[in-house]
């Protein structure tokens, strides 16, 4: 068993099957789960799939009037 | 394999303190007879559990774990192997994360206590990636 790659597979699933929801609160909570992993986890197609992932939750940032909180996180990923 | 996994989570609006409760009797019930140890954190927004134990049996309780219906967009942070436990007694400790105030709800030592302040205020267990995370989800 290579628990590295499974580790990999489960996160790369995970980020994948996150619903943001239709409502701000619900958008922030979750991003806050995507930004975490994103700052903390080193393998590319991990970071990758959380930049599109939080690409996605910035645009319903946006959506809902949250200018500020779409700006702060789009910094992060410059 | 001795090894840790931790996810973090929404937590439902849904989700009473008392749910909460209902989770940590579970836990208790549970979770000696598969030897898991670890700590459920949570705010009022999101939970963050670290798990320890074989690999195999905390993978499994993982799955099981992401289908419970008190929390949504479960996502894992990291797993693998560890050389020891840093909760070795505790069944499923918990901890309520508040901006100014701290309330531990297990029965703990004063010396457990302190373990887990240090943990939290970054005292020791330099390497650990799982441990450095929490005190940044959480901060």
């Amino acid at each position: 068993m290579d628990i590295a790659k499974e580790e990999i597979e489960r996160k790369l699933r995970d980020i994948k099957a996150i619903e943001f929801g239709d409502s701000l609160e619900d958008v922030s909570s979750s991003l806050l789960i995507v930004m975490t992993l994103f700052e903390v986890d080193d393998d590319p197609e991990v970071i990758m799939a959380c930049k599109y992932k939080l690409y996605e939750g910035i645009a319903l940032l946006k959506k809902y009037g949250d200018e500020p909180g779409a700006k702060e996180i789009e910094k992060k990923l410059d | 394999m001795l090894s840790h996994l931790v996810y973090v989570s929404v937590r439902k609006k849904e989700c009473t303190e008392e749910e909460i409760e209902n989770i940590l009797a579970a836990c208790k019930r549970n979770n000696p007879k598969l030897d898991i140890t670890g700590v459920l954190l949570y705010s009022n927004t999101h939970f963050l559990q670290y798990l320890e134990g074989k690999y195999n049996e905390i993978s499994d309780l993982y799955e099981k774990i992401k289908g419970d219906t008190r929390h949504k967009n479960v996502v894992l942070i990291t797993t693998g192997p560890i050389k020891e436990r840093t909760f070795p007694s505790w069944e499923m400790g918990s901890k309520k994360i508040e901006e100014d105030k701290v309330e531990f709800r297990t029965d703990m030592t004063k010396s457990e206590a302190n373990t887990f302040q240090d943990i939290i205020s970054g005292k020791g267990q330099e390497g650990n990636k799982a441990l450095t995370l929490i005190k940044k989800f959480f901060k």
